[in-house]
């Protein structure tokens, strides 16, 4: 990708301008902990979590979940994706354990 | 002995058989995660961090007994997660009981007094609840983030031990473990009558809240060196000798991710319970198309400092039933213990 990955992917909508530059950020998708909404090239809008991806094989494929407990897993070829956004909520940024240790430490002192 | 004979048995034959036929991989354990959903959020956890609609899922029954027959590993773990939310958990177990599979359901317990209580569980020799224990009260509530944890899962135990249950614990240990204050809590668990103990380093796992405490490789060998290398008389460990003399450094190991392959809602994790790089489709294909050679922590950063069981117990019993000379190592371990 010509522009640089930020630090929090969340609300992120990477410039695709290369094929290089999708698998890059289908790679990111995979390893990101919340929803993204891929656009497809008829228009349509998918949105889940991407749980898997394999981008090696002959025809490179994304897997996801979309967001209703009880739907099917969704397999999308890459070739029909035109551009993402990381639209759901990161679940793995945010400061609990500093809260955490905060909220110990107020109460017990501090740990050895 | 920290499992029953049987149990003994029917492992030890089964790994036999695999020699025999020659097979180059084999599963030993499946890590069987029926859902990611916690009642806990710990420190050192990157499991459980999905949107709520993932969290939301479960594999029903029939995908977990379809899985267990697919692997056909003689051991079912199950993590989470905590497998005690799942609706359909003791469903789950009476199955595996029914195929005679022994199972080690790994819960923190919060729920394990109610769902015994409630008669959702019965003895067998086939079933033992692993109880996530991280150390002394204080160590323990402090990793797992709530007050009160250790209490609750000390009288879970109580309980279950007296109804006639199996039980282990599995202690994760970081890097401000006090070696003193475990051995200390080994003893604690050893005078609740449980069977044995599991005991393993922090997987350095990128989405866990707490990124700063994780143990080196170094660190590791010689925090449990501190620890184990002179046991306390009665302790009993639920690891293999050898797994046990590799976690002191007294021996090196290359990983064995395919020996402990989990499956979960989304399918079969490639490579290992700890990395996810992908699914496959069936175990089948998990074992002929993943890159074995790619992992293990002198082929990959990401496995730098792993020193977990899901990959290194599968390579401690492989040494075993490997050859003679892997035999009498495990002989000499066992008896210098």
């Amino acid at each position: 990708m010509s522009e640089e990955t930020p630090k929090s992917l969340e609300g992120w909508e990477p410039k695709i301008e290369t094929e290089v530059d999708l698998h890059r950020a289908l790679d990111e998708a995979f390893d990101y902990r919340g929803d993204v909404t891929l656009m497809l090239k008829d228009g349509e809008k998918v949105q889940g979590f991407v749980f898997n991806r394999d981008l090696q094989v002959a025809e490179p494929f994304v897997s996801l979940y979309p967001p209703s407990e009880d739907s099917q897993a969704r397999k999308l070829s890459v070739a029909d994706i035109d551009g993402l956004i990381f639209s759901g909520k990161d679940t793995a940024t945010g400061n609990s354990w500093e809260a955490w240790v905060a909220r110990w430490e107020a109460k017990h002192g501090p740990r050895s | 002995m920290p499992v029953p004979i049987s149990q003994a048995w029917t492992v030890s034959s089964y790994i036999l058989k695999q020699k025999l036929l020659r097979r180059k991989r084999y599963p030993l354990v499946l890590m069987l995660e029926p859902l990611f959903r916690c009642n806990l959020s710990c420190a050192g956890c990157g499991k459980i961090q999905y949107p709520p609609h993932i969290l939301k899922r479960d594999l029903t029954p029939e995908q977990c007994f379809a899985a267990v027959e697919e692997c056909g590993a003689p051991i079912v773990s199950i993590p989470g997660g905590e497998p005690l939310m799942h609706p359909q958990m003791p469903e789950i177990v009476r199955g595996l009981v029914k195929r005679k599979k022994y199972i080690y359901l790994c819960t923190n317990a919060i729920l394990l007094e109610e769902k015994l209580k409630a008669g959702d569980y019965e003895p067998s020799k086939y079933l033992s609840f692993s109880v996530h224990m991280d150390g002394s009260k204080d160590d323990h509530d402090f990793a797992v983030c709530r007050e009160g944890t250790f209490e609750k899962a000390e009288s879970a135990i109580r309980l279950a031990v007296k109804m006639g249950f199996r039980v282990t614990t599995n202690t994760t240990l970081f890097d401000a473990a006090n070696p003193e204050k475990v051995r200390n809590f080994f003893d604690e668990m050893t005078a609740l009558g449980v069977e044995g103990m599991m005991l393993s380093p922090g997987y350095s796992y990128d989405k866990a809240p707490d990124q700063g405490h994780f143990l080196g490789r170094k660190r590791t060998k010689a925090l449990f060196k501190k620890i184990i290398e002179n046991p306390r008389k009665g302790w009993e460990f639920n690891h293999s000798p050898m797994f046990l003399e590799f976690l002191q450094g007294n021996i090196e190991y290359n990983c064995k991710p395919w020996g402990n392959p989990t499956f979960n809602t989304f399918g079969w994790q490639k490579p290992c319970y700890l990395l996810q790089e992908g699914y496959a489709d069936s175990f089948d294909q998990l074992m002929n198309e993943t890159n074995w050679d790619g992992y293990g922590h002198e082929n990959n950063e990401k496995c730098e400092n792993c020193m977990v069981h899901s990959g290194y117990e599968p390579a401690a019993v492989d040494d075993t039933f490997s050859s003679p000379a892997g035999l009498f190592r495990t002989i000499k371990a066992m008896v210098s213990k």
